[in-house]
């Protein structure tokens, strides 16, 4: 017979590492091409902007914590909004997840058939990385943390290092012009990479409340650092493609692994594409494995389900099929991510938590109020 | 396997019968949309409809085309 697990806790170091993950996991080889084709030389201005814009719904986030802190955020937007209003608002949330949880494997797909197996059908990565992510969501939160900080040291590491071995190629000149059209472009930039992958930073929600009791107080502290290295290793990325490929690297879809084609050092190291291959593969299974954990408990926890286990791998069915009828083009799929993407975001992510924060934070306001007030009147 | 044992080894109740069948639902739907070809209403489509004219607005205003 079946018995739910506890949930078993994790550490601040573990969360900001599963945020690490998360945040990093498929954009380092997905951000800079696109950003650099919107912003230009400007791309790390527009990660800055947005990355600024995260860390606000990362406060949010925390004050949400603070105020509930063993509650997940359904179980907040309940309290706070009611339950008939978050259901209105999942109307959104949900399929968002869902497509985050599509969007994913549909990317690593894509990157192998353009790339690295040109023959093999897409239905043999989805297929293979929906079943590992589902058992592995399955397993449970304090399994990923222990795992995903195995994986992280290899994968940053060797990320490093191939960015370090293309040194000899970078031209500082071509960081320049910044603001070749001015402003607009930096918007455009800002825009787009706050709604893939720091809107993102949402799924955080469900997830704080797997914070040891003892970790609470540095949390915040933790988180913040977490999200900064995320953006500091995007900025990192971005500024290399353009300093290797400058003019060209709008038009250098997977950037990094263009980046990696070309390296030739000490007359041995040469084509060590495959590690940056196998980072985005191994950072799409984490952020993959998370995305689906937390699909699962928000359904679960918005239909006060006993186990959320029990609709793991039936998501996981749903995300696979999705994947494989959502699209019929490659220009279909870039626009969903590049244009429907950011506005679905902030309807399905930002706006619920913004409306949720500031709920609770007039109920907290006026609790405190009517506190004080019957202090003073009993004194 | 799993279906095996949510639904006889351990009683589930109403709630968990109700999302479980509707999810299998929805697999089967997108099953036999993917099986032939049917082009039915998925995610993106519905997404469409919602989003699409104000997401292209919003990248019309912010694209910057080089002369």
């Amino acid at each position: 017979m079946m018995e739910k697990k506890a949930a078993v806790p994790i550490s601040a170091f573990q969360m900001s590492l599963l945020l690490f993950a998360f945040m990093t996991g498929s954009a380092i080889i997905n951000i800079p091409g696109p950003i650099i084709s919107e912003a230009f030389g400007g791309a790390w201005i527009s990660l800055l902007f947005s990355g600024a814009a995260g860390l606000l719904l990362l406060g949010c986030l925390l004050f949400l914590h603070r105020a509930e802190p063993d509650l997940s955020y359904v179980e907040c937007s309940k309290k706070a909004l009611g339950t008939a209003v978050t259901f209105a608002l999942s109307v959104m949330t949900v399929p968002f997840l869902l497509h985050i949880v599509t969007g994913i494997v549909i990317d690593v797909g894509l990157f192998m058939n353009s790339s690295m197996l040109r023959e093999t059908p897409n239905t043999v990565f989805n297929l293979a990385i929906f079943a590992i992510a589902a058992l592995t969501a399955r397993a449970g939160i304090e399994v990923m943390a222990r795992m995903f900080a195995l994986i992280l040291m290899l994968i940053i590491p060797l990320t490093v290092i191939v960015l370090a071995l293309a040194i000899p190629n970078y031209q500082f000149a071509n960081l320049l012009p910044v603001f070749p059209y001015g402003w607009r472009p930096i918007w455009h930039g800002a825009y787009s990479s706050f709604g893939f992958p720091f809107e993102e930073i949402f799924v955080f929600g469900m997830l704080l409340k797997y914070t040891r009791k003892e970790d609470r107080t540095f949390l915040g502290r933790s988180l913040a650092k977490g999200f900064s290295s995320c953006i500091l290793f995007l900025i990192l990325s971005t500024l290399c493609t353009l300093m290797l490929f400058g003019p060209l690297a709008p038009i250098k879809k997977y950037s990094l692994f263009e980046l990696a084609r070309i390296i030739e050092a000490f007359e041995i190291i040469q084509r060590i594409e495959s590690v940056i291959g196998m980072s985005l593969i191994a950072g799409s299974y984490m952020k993959e494995s998370i995305a689906l954990f937390v699909l699962a408990h928000f359904v679960s926890d918005l239909f006060k389900l006993k186990d959320a286990r029990a609709i793991m791998m039936p998501l996981a069915l749903i995300g696979f099929l999705n994947s494989l009828v959502s699209y019929d083009s490659n220009t279909e799929w870039i626009e969903i991510v590049n244009v429907m993407h950011p506005l679905w975001a902030f309807g399905g992510f930002t706006l619920p938590l913004l409306l949720t924060a500031a709920l609770i934070g007039i109920k907290r306001r006026r609790s405190g109020a009517r506190a004080s007030g019957s202090a003073d009147s009993s004194g | 396997m799993l279906i095996f044992q949510r639904l006889v080894t351990r009683r589930m109740d109403w709630r968990e019968k109700t999302v479980y069948a509707f999810l299998l639902a929805f697999s089967v739907y997108e099953a036999i949309d993917y099986a032939g070809n049917l082009d039915w209403m998925e995610l993106y489509e519905w997404n469409d409809l919602l989003f699409a004219g104000p997401a292209r607005s919003i990248e019309r205003f912010l694209s910057y085309k080089p002369k």
